[in-house]
């Protein structure tokens, strides 16, 4: 035990506490500074901004994409993908979303359905 | 006082046992992801050891591409981020072995090599790929794989070292 330990210099161990709190407080504070309060859904295409749509007011949106129409769906407060052209339909077996940070996304089609808030409205920092 | 010969044909050798590595560690199936060892980090390592910064730029630069070539994987997404991560983190560890070799054993400069590595990669990913902030939540998760990594790696390239330093102590 001893003889294995030896191999670090001090600064070794301190490096690598180092990157473990620096890992660890990423884990805390990414969540906090991705997360919003989810109302609108930002709809993206070919990573141009499609539309940003109201959660509360059911709707199909359908997008164009290089393979052809995605069809997205606002129902009751949720998002889903209703079809997609994409062989593999993985965005449509993503299911429904509502959380704020939720995204479905559809890699073939270049389509991400994003749940987010007025991002403008978004403060940068508050001091006191 | 080294003769030109030798150097030549050892790094010849490191090369190709680290593009041997690099693709024959692509064959390893991983349930995880994106997870890789990188154990051809280990000869970049030694190489930055024994031969200096410069010849460990073009051994990772020449291990990409050939690594690339062999495994097939030439021009696509992972490609890029294989080289932006080798290429990243060579550069980082001879900035790290230059700035702080007093301090840092082999081990330590293996660790944030690949630490900057994963970060390196996950921003290109980021930026160029996938282009959505939620794929930036991997980072922590990242970090403390390449921490693991990087201490098996700086072991592995510790003996190497020594090994190599006693088969050819002019070196």
């Amino acid at each position: 035990m001893r003889a294995w330990f030896r191999y670090f210099t001090p600064g070794d161990i301190t490096l690598i506490f180092l990157m473990c709190v620096f890992a660890a407080v990423l884990s805390f504070s990414l969540p906090n500074r991705l997360a919003t309060d989810g109302n609108i859904v930002f709809i993206r295409c070919d990573s141009k901004l499609v539309g940003r749509y109201a959660l509360n007011h059911d709707r199909v949106i359908s997008v164009k994409g290089p393979l052809g129409e995605t069809k997205v769906q606002i129902e009751g407060g949720k998002v889903r993908i209703l079809s997609s052209p994409c062989p593999n339909h993985y965005c449509v077996k993503m299911g429904e979303i509502s959380a704020g940070g939720a995204t479905l996304l559809c890699v073939p089609n270049q389509v991400v359905v994003r749940v987010g808030g007025n991002e403008s409205q978004r403060l940068d920092a508050i001091s006191r | 006082m080294i003769d030109r010969t030798g150097k030549l044909s050892r790094l010849a050798v490191l090369l190709a046992l680290a593009t041997a590595i690099h693709s024959l560690e692509s064959l390893i199936p991983f349930t995880v992801g994106w997870f890789r060892f990188g154990f051809a980090n280990i000869i970049g390592l030694a190489t930055l050891y024994i031969f200096g910064f410069k010849d460990a730029v073009w051994l990772t630069i020449g291990r990409i591409l050939l690594g690339g070539l062999i495994s097939g994987q030439f021009g696509s997404p992972g490609f890029l981020l294989a080289s932006a991560g080798g290429i990243g983190s060579i550069i980082v560890m001879g900035g790290a072995y230059w700035l702080a070799g007093r301090y840092l054993s082999e081990i330590g400069v293996s660790v944030l090599g690949a630490v900057s590595h994963n970060m390196i990669q996950l921003w290109v990913a980021y930026l160029m790929l996938v282009k959505n902030e939620s794929i930036l939540l991997l980072a922590p998760i990242m970090i403390i794989a390449a921490i693991g990594t990087g201490i098996i790696n700086g072991f592995a390239g510790k003996i190497l070292i020594k090994r190599m330093k006693l088969l050819a102590p002019k070196l």
